[in-house]
């Protein structure tokens, strides 16, 4: 009776880790393929140039992902990101000392995030409102600090988070694994990972055992606003200073990276790792059709294609397994 | 018995709105004694418990827990202060572990706010063995869990709060013969362990089997306790106190009898891994029921003859005529009806009027051209509320706030406005109140009158034995038994229900 129930327990841990071992397949296979067919894809400046392009959407998804598994959404961050960008940049010229001026640029981010929380709590209208409405926010008061000019810098420590290399290896390059390890363990491993997902999956259920699920939920955006912080900082150093365009698509891409990555949109359970995969493989398929010179329009649809084939494909086995 | 006493509210008082829900309501609980809480739907039983647990608060009255007087400001505080309430609908993280659940809000950790699984793991596997519960391992996800499974986690989480004071509310109206049968066993150890349990419950027959005190509640008002030490009390004399006139019969005469002409038949149906080999017929005017375990494969046949599931092998026959259906699109075609057991999630809308819910199958019949008609619309529901007496008479009303009795009239009304053949209806009065639960049965009868082909899924024996002409009983996927009404008895059923008979 023990070992059957052991037997069942491990499939069932196999299962839920089926959408990161299918991820990690279809990741392989992709580069196997862009290998033989895209000239230049398997060569060391290449595939760094992949996860540099990674970087900045991972960190700012496993935010997201920790916001979406509590059942929420978060379509700020890429403003968010971009006023912390922003701030350093205007800090550093006004000569402010450099960890200062990256303290306070990252405290900007926080704040949006704490503010997501609060007003979504306190309000109890749906995240998706409020981080809409934040979003228009951040983006105006970019637009009223900068009147859309960039704000060039060549503060060497900050170039380098953003262009620097440790031998071969790119320096930003490296905020993947550190973010993910770390996010990853909060999540899995941690009281207050336990607490996002029973919030998340049910919160009633989630109050009456005590937990105080408007600070979770405060937390977790917060969490998600630091991190944007973090990547507002690592961005500055990539385009040589603030520009109030940064945030691009980073609020789409860092969510469809989630839900590519497995993290279920109804909220209760996530993956970090699935996230950092998810990331990888909308940024491994651009990659190979840039080199395959396919037009640039056309990069997008198949993006597109690629969020609703993997969902699909998940969905699929889902039901077969039923 | 008296330095006993767990519980003792006193003098509760409640208003709504201006309305007095409850008045001057008082109740008390001694350990180690199970004590049933009954009522109609909308006598005070959920509000009195509500205030218990901290989610209402009382005008007047006070609530005393082992002395000491309680001011409940919240849900958390009643589960601080040992009550913990077993809602209908759980209070579980699907997507968490047992052990988890259990350990939701004071988690072991090693350091730092890092979880201690494995320790987690391993205590609540003893506590659950400890309480003698047949469980699984508690490392397994509850999303995973049967019905049953959960609800003893939810139990096995209240006690492991160290509440000595256990609500539950319905227990049994989500699990089979057999599992309540594990339950009441479970809750007699829980007895003999000195916890108060407060029993609420529309099943009479349970209520009478398993308590020691019966209170009877009636209009917000406190009618009676009784004593049930020795099994005492009488059913009939419950009834009485319960709706305050003597209910003679709930079930009605059976003052026709079906024609002989077969409306619909199935051979030799087989879906793998759900039933085998089913094969019946139903005559015109008859209520056929189909009775057996959760998980027999009731629920699938049915919804295979709604074309809801698709068979593997075998025919159906309507008129004479073999079927084929691809959806319930195609059933309905037919003059197929389907009323699934679970009203809330299969049945309503529930957050759209009930007038609404009551025209979705039936939009033709209150529009021209595909433009809704309010005229029509009017004497749709006029009729409708009329015949089946819906209450309160408001079809604007959301359909959330009717009671289930009545909730339960509207979808009915909305398939018998479809004019069907045959109804199949899947457990149609679970959780319904013993007064809407007459009227239901009433009015089946009068349909099966008028010539509607009946089919009810049911595991409640005395309905089944009240309302059917006849009875399959199901068991692993395959017919058992058949019996006439004259046949019937709870015992049959039973045996032949869990396999014992051939």
């Amino acid at each position: 009776m023990k070992t059957e129930a052991k037997q069942t327990n491990r499939l069932a841990g196999l299962l839920s880790n089926h959408r990161e071992s299918g991820l990690l397949l279809i990741l392989c296979l992709m580069g196997v393929i862009l290998s033989f067919v895209a000239e230049g894809f398997l060569s060391v400046d290449n595939i760094f140039n992949i996860l540099k392009q990674t970087t900045l959407v991972t960190i700012i998804a496993v935010g997201q992902t920790f916001i979406i598994t509590s059942g929420g959404i978060d379509l700020s961050v890429g403003y968010s990101m971009t006023l912390s960008s922003m701030i350093l940049a205007y800090m550093l010229t006004f000569a402010v000392p450099v960890p200062v001026a990256i303290c306070l640029g990252i405290l900007s981010s926080v704040l949006v995030g704490a503010a997501n929380g609060l007003l979504i709590t306190s309000l109890k209208l749906p995240p998706f409102i409020i981080t809409l409405g934040m979003s228009n926010i951040v983006k105006g008061i970019i637009l009223v600090m900068s009147k859309g000019y960039i704000v060039s810098l060549t503060e060497p420590f900050i170039i380098s988070l953003g262009q620097g290399t440790i031998g071969k290896i790119p320096v930003m390059v490296l905020f993947i694994p550190i973010v993910a390890g770390i996010m990853g363990f909060v999540l899995n491993q941690t009281i207050f990972g336990n607490h996002v997902k029973a919030v998340g999956g049910n919160e009633e259920a989630a109050v009456l055992s005590g937990i105080n699920a408007r600070k979770v939920r405060v937390m977790i955006y917060t969490l998600a606003g630091l991190l944007c912080g973090i990547a507002g900082i690592i961005v500055t150093g990539r385009l040589n200073g603030g520009n109030p365009n940064a945030a691009g698509t980073y609020d789409m891409d860092s969510i469809a990276a989630v839900i590519v990555g497995g993290t279920s949109l109804a909220g209760g359970s996530g993956t970090v790792m699935g996230t950092v995969l998810g990331a990888l493989l909308m940024i491994l398929i651009r990659n190979g059709l840039v080199l395959l010179q396919v037009n640039m329009y056309w990069q997008t649809v198949a993006i597109g294609v690629v969020i609703i084939l993997v969902c699909a494909l998940d969905g699929f086995g889902r039901m077969k397994k039923d | 018995m008296e330095q006993n006493v767990l519980l003792s509210m006193s003098h509760i008082t409640k208003i709504f709105t201006g309305n007095r829900v409850l008045q001057d309501v008082s109740f008390t609980l001694e350990a180690g004694t199970i004590h049933a809480l009954i009522g109609e739907n909308g006598a005070g039983k959920s509000t009195l418990m509500k205030i218990l647990g901290g989610v209402y608060f009382q005008e007047e009255g006070e609530i005393c827990i082992e002395g000491r007087r309680q001011q409940f400001t919240k849900a958390k505080d009643a589960l601080t202060a040992g009550v913990g309430i077993i809602y209908q609908e759980f209070n579980l993280v699907p997507t968490l572990s047992i052990a988890e659940n259990i350990y939701l809000g004071k988690e072991l950790h090693t350091s730092r706010g890092v979880l201690n699984r494995k320790q987690m793991v391993k205590a609540a596997n003893e506590f659950m063995e400890q309480l003698g519960f047949e469980m699984v391992d508690c490392s397994r996800s509850v999303s995973a869990l049967s019905v049953a499974q959960q609800q003893m986690v939810e139990i096995a989480k209240a006690l492991f709060n160290r509440s000595r004071i256990l609500v539950l509310d319905e227990p049994t109206a989500v699990l089979t013969e057999k599992e309540s049968r594990k339950l009441f066993t479970m809750i007699h150890r829980l007895k003999e362990q000195g916890v108060g349990i407060i029993y609420i419950s529309h099943r009479l027959e349970e209520v009478l089997e398993l308590s020691d005190k019966i209170t009877v509640l009636r209009d917000g008002k406190y009618i009676e306790t009784l004593d049930n030490g020795r099994h005492q009390v009488e059913k009939e004399e419950l009834v009485r106190l319960m709706v305050g006139r003597s209910l003679e019969q709930y079930y009605p005469d059976k003052s026709y009898t079906p024609e002989e002409k077969e409306i619909l038949r199935v051979s030799g149906l087989t879906k793998k891994g759900m039933y085998r080999n089913i094969s019946f017929g139903l005559r015109k005017g008859e209520i056929l029921g189909i009775t057996g375990l959760v998980g027999a494969g009731r629920t699938e046949v049915v919804k295979t003859i709604f074309g809801a599931i698709c068979q593997d092998e075998g025919t159906i026959w309507m008129d004479g005529k073999e079927i084929r259906l691809s959806s319930p699109v195609d059933a309905m075609k037919k003059g197929i009806a389907f009323i699934p057991e679970n009203r809330k999630e299969e049945g309503l809308l529930l957050d759209r009027s009930i007038g609404d819910n009551m025209i979705l199958a039936n939009e033709k019949k209150v529009s021209r051209q595909g433009i809704f008609r309010r005229k029509l619309k009017h004497t749709f529901l006029d009729n409708y509320f009329g015949q089946l007496d819906i209450r309160p008479a408001e079809p604007d009303k959301t359909a959330r706030n009717f009671s289930g009795g009545n909730q339960q009239k509207a979808i009915i009304a909305k398939w018998i406005a479809t004019n069907p053949e045959v109804l199949i209806v899947d457990e149609p009065t679970r959780g319904i109140d013993i007064g809407a639960k007459a009227e239901i049965y009433r009015l089946m009868d009068m349909l099966a009158g008028k010539g509607l082909s009946i089919i009810m899924v049911s595991s409640e024996m005395p309905e089944i034995i009240g309302m059917c002409d006849r009875v399959l009983v199901m068991c692993e996927g395959e017919l058992k038994k058949e019996f006439t009404r004259e046949e019937l008895t709870q015992e049959k059923i039973m045996r032949a229900s869990s396999g014992l008979d051939g």
